[in-house]
């Protein structure tokens, strides 16, 4: 999952970066309004954590250029303006959610989980396909009951398939989602991840889950294409 | 309760009823006076026809009465009565109607009779008139015994005349409680109408109960009387709503200031706790904190301060000193911030005007002011500082480039945490720097005043009457320009 954060407190955006990052997301960050927003819409993010008053443009302005534009990212504001006409104002204006500060880093995380659940369409926290069962909020992987372990980086990819289940993923969008606008050091670096993925799924049960899509990407399915 | 309705009623219908009373009691009067007036000429005429009527033939004394041309004098229902006598007193003449009975022997002179009131013989209330007179006439061919010298009263009712009084009075009367219903009512009516905008405009100012919600009242209708009531009440009503808001826009400011280092020590404090596995990025959240900490323990000293001198509890040491010295000083610490912004600073040389202030409070003035110019001041910029006095007061004026700031923001300058960007910005700096200045000028008794012009702004600070030198470079006359 990415997450821009824009955000004009250093001190803030390192904590929430080292935060996010350490709970599996891609974070990238912006200081000031004019930044945030070019990068909002030159990129592809699930969630945009917006602070409100930033110099440069505010972030109502910026709420209102995404929507413009016809960005479907989710849009978290985060912002010492408390009251509830500001509140109100940020959520007419399209945003997704709405924190005001302070606040914990739990309570910005389980927001940020609800946003990506509710990007894919989903309720709740665990993911159950077939025999495979992903807990988004404890980060575990379960086949027949039994743990799957996986690296950070495997797991957000099986994860990003599940919360995709039965939909074609692109090799491109897994690049995005994996690595953003960063370049991948070897061309057959998804491959290789979803081959260890599924040799380790396929420790504790037999059926494929991960089905290849040739010259396209991947698909995560109990059924068999 | 007192109600202007009702002293202006009750004073409104007093003054008229005493008026009515005293007009009435005069015209009452005056009627009456006629009346008797025309009474009496009437009893003057039948004097002066008596008095051609007595002749004298000889000895004998005769008066030319007849009963058929005179009933009046003869005994009826309401008969009149006369009597003659010699002037010795004996009786020469009664009327018939008078019988046996004599007249009160009152008497004047012919030309200037008494006429007074009495009670006549069948006991009717009458007035009378009575003179002494010679006779002149005397029947030719007789002796002429000389002039004879005769009273005559004549008397009769007054039952006329004190039935026209009564009617006048009557009258009168009935006239005056008309003319005081009409008043009560024409007096109500014009109270009430006249009270109207003023009724309205205490409704108004009784509606009153939130003055943020509160309009203005019209002052377009009002009667000249009241409009200054109204304008003052809607001045009140504005200064109220600014201060209110002011202070909705400071508590705001305060709580915004401090949401985000209280979010910063609550996010840096857990991610550090949760993520302890790098030592130094731990002692470098910990610096952070630290950091953050005494910014936050900067900000609320500065709030306790600004309190303690709104409060004025501040003692103060009015002393003379040399602006130009203070704003050298004032501004050293600074230098190497404006050095490293590119911005130069032309301070003021030489010695400069005396100014009476309390050292301490005067230096935190010019240092605030100072900071906030190198604070604002984009790079490259100048900042200008001219100090001088004139013949009635010394003065600082430090210029800057305005830097976006417009003439409408002028006035929350001053205000607690007021920023032309939303956003923090240099967390340094809390935005109070001038609020302190503004609380400090009110405290020395300085005058501060901001102003935008050309793209230049400059604020200004101007000290009571200056006790010495003047800077050679500035003009005694006034102000410069700059």
């Amino acid at each position: 999952m990415r997450i821009l954060l824009i955000e004009d407190s250093p001190k803030l955006v390192d904590s929430l970066r080292l935060g996010l990052t350490k709970s599996g997301y891609e974070v990238a960050s912006a200081g000031d309004g004019e930044l945030g927003l070019r990068m909002a819409l030159g990129g592809s993010w699930d969630i945009v954590v917006l602070d409100l008053m930033l110099p440069g443009l505010s972030g109502h302005e910026i709420l209102k250029r995404l929507r413009a534009a016809g960005s479907n990212s989710h849009v978290l504001i985060l912002t010492a303006l408390g009251a509830v006409e500001d509140r109100v104002r940020g959520l007419q204006a399209g945003a997704d959610d709405y924190l005001g500060k302070p606040f914990s880093f739990d309570e910005l995380l389980a927001r940020v989980q609800v946003l990506t659940r509710r990007r894919f369409g989903r309720k709740t926290p665990v993911i159950r396909i077939g025999d495979l069962e992903i807990d988004t909020v404890g980060r575990t992987v379960r086949r027949n009951g039994a743990l799957v372990t996986l690296t950070h980086r495997e797991y957000r990819l099986l994860e990003f398939l599940a919360f995709r289940e039965g939909e074609i993923v692109t090799r491109m969008e897994i690049e995005e989602h994996l690595y953003g606008s960063r370049s991948l050091p070897l061309s057959n670096t998804i491959d290789s991840a979803v081959c260890n993925i599924r040799a380790k799924l396929k420790e504790q049960g037999t059926a494929p889950l991960i089905h290849t899509r040739p010259r396209i990407g991947y698909v995560l399915s109990a059924e068999a294409p | 309760m007192r109600s202007i309705r009702r002293t202006l009623l009750w004073r409104l219908f007093g003054g008229a009823l005493v008026l009515m009373l005293v007009g009435t009691a005069l015209l009452y009067a005056g009627a009456g006076w006629l009346l008797t007036e025309q009474f009496d000429t009437t009893l003057r005429t039948k004097l002066a026809t008596f008095v051609t009527l007595i002749d004298e033939e000889g000895y004998n004394i005769d008066i030319g009465f007849d009963e058929k041309s005179m009933p009046e004098y003869v005994a009826a229902a309401e008969p009149e009565y006369f009597e003659l006598w010699l002037f010795d007193g004996q009786v020469l003449y009664r009327s018939p109607s008078l019988g046996d009975a004599d007249l009160p022997r009152s008497f004047g002179t012919e030309a200037a009779p008494l006429v007074w009131d009495l009670a006549l013989p069948d006991g009717r209330a009458g007035r009378a008139i009575g003179a002494e007179f010679t006779i002149r006439h005397y029947e030719p061919g007789t002796e002429d015994p000389g002039p004879a010298h005769v009273v005559f009263v004549l008397a009769r009712g007054r039952g006329t005349l004190d039935r026209a009084l009564a009617v006048l009075l009557a009258g009168t009367i009935a006239g005056i409680l008309l003319l005081l219903g009409v008043g009560i009512f024409i007096g109500r009516s014009a109270v009430r109408r006249g009270l109207l905008p003023l009724e309205a405009l205490a409704r108004h100012v009784g509606a009153v109960d939130d003055p943020l919600r509160a309009s203005r009242f019209p002052v377009e209708t009002l009667p000249d009387e009241l409009v200054p009531l109204a304008e003052s009440h809607n001045q009140m009503l504005e200064r109220i709503r600014r201060a209110f808001e002011r202070e909705r826009r400071t508590t705001a400011n305060i709580a915004h200031e401090l949401r985000t280092p209280v979010t910063e020590l609550v996010i840096l404090a857990e991610t550090a706790a949760r993520w302890a596995d790098d030592p130094r990025s731990t002692s470098r959240k910990l610096g952070e904190l630290r950091e953050i900490g005494g910014q936050m323990s900067n900000l609320i000293s500065t709030l306790l301060e600004l309190a303690r001198m709104e409060s004025g509890h501040v003692p103060l040491e009015i002393e003379p000193i040399d602006l130009a010295e203070m704003v050298r000083d004032c501004w050293s610490p600074l230098s190497a911030t404006c050095e490293a912004k590119g911005v130069t600073f032309r301070a003021p040389s030489g010695s400069g005007p005396l100014v009476r202030a309390d050292r301490a409070a005067l230096s935190i003035l010019l240092a605030n002011l100072l900071a906030n110019a190198v604070q604002h001041a984009p790079e490259g910029d100048e900042i200008g500082c001219e100090v001088g006095n004139t013949s009635e007061r010394g003065f600082l004026v430090l210029s800057n480039s305005a830097n976006g700031l417009a003439a409408g923001d002028l006035d929350k300058l001053t205000e607690p945490f007021w920023r032309k960007s939303l956003a923090r910005g240099d967390r340094t700096h809390a935005g109070l720097g001038l609020s302190l200045v503004a609380r400090l000028a009110a405290l020395l008794e300085l005058e501060l005043s901001f102003r935008v012009d050309a793209g230049v702004f400059r604020a200004e600070v101007g000290f009571p009457a200056p006790a010495g030198r003047v800077d050679p470079g500035t003009s005694p006359r006034g102000r410069p320009r700059d």
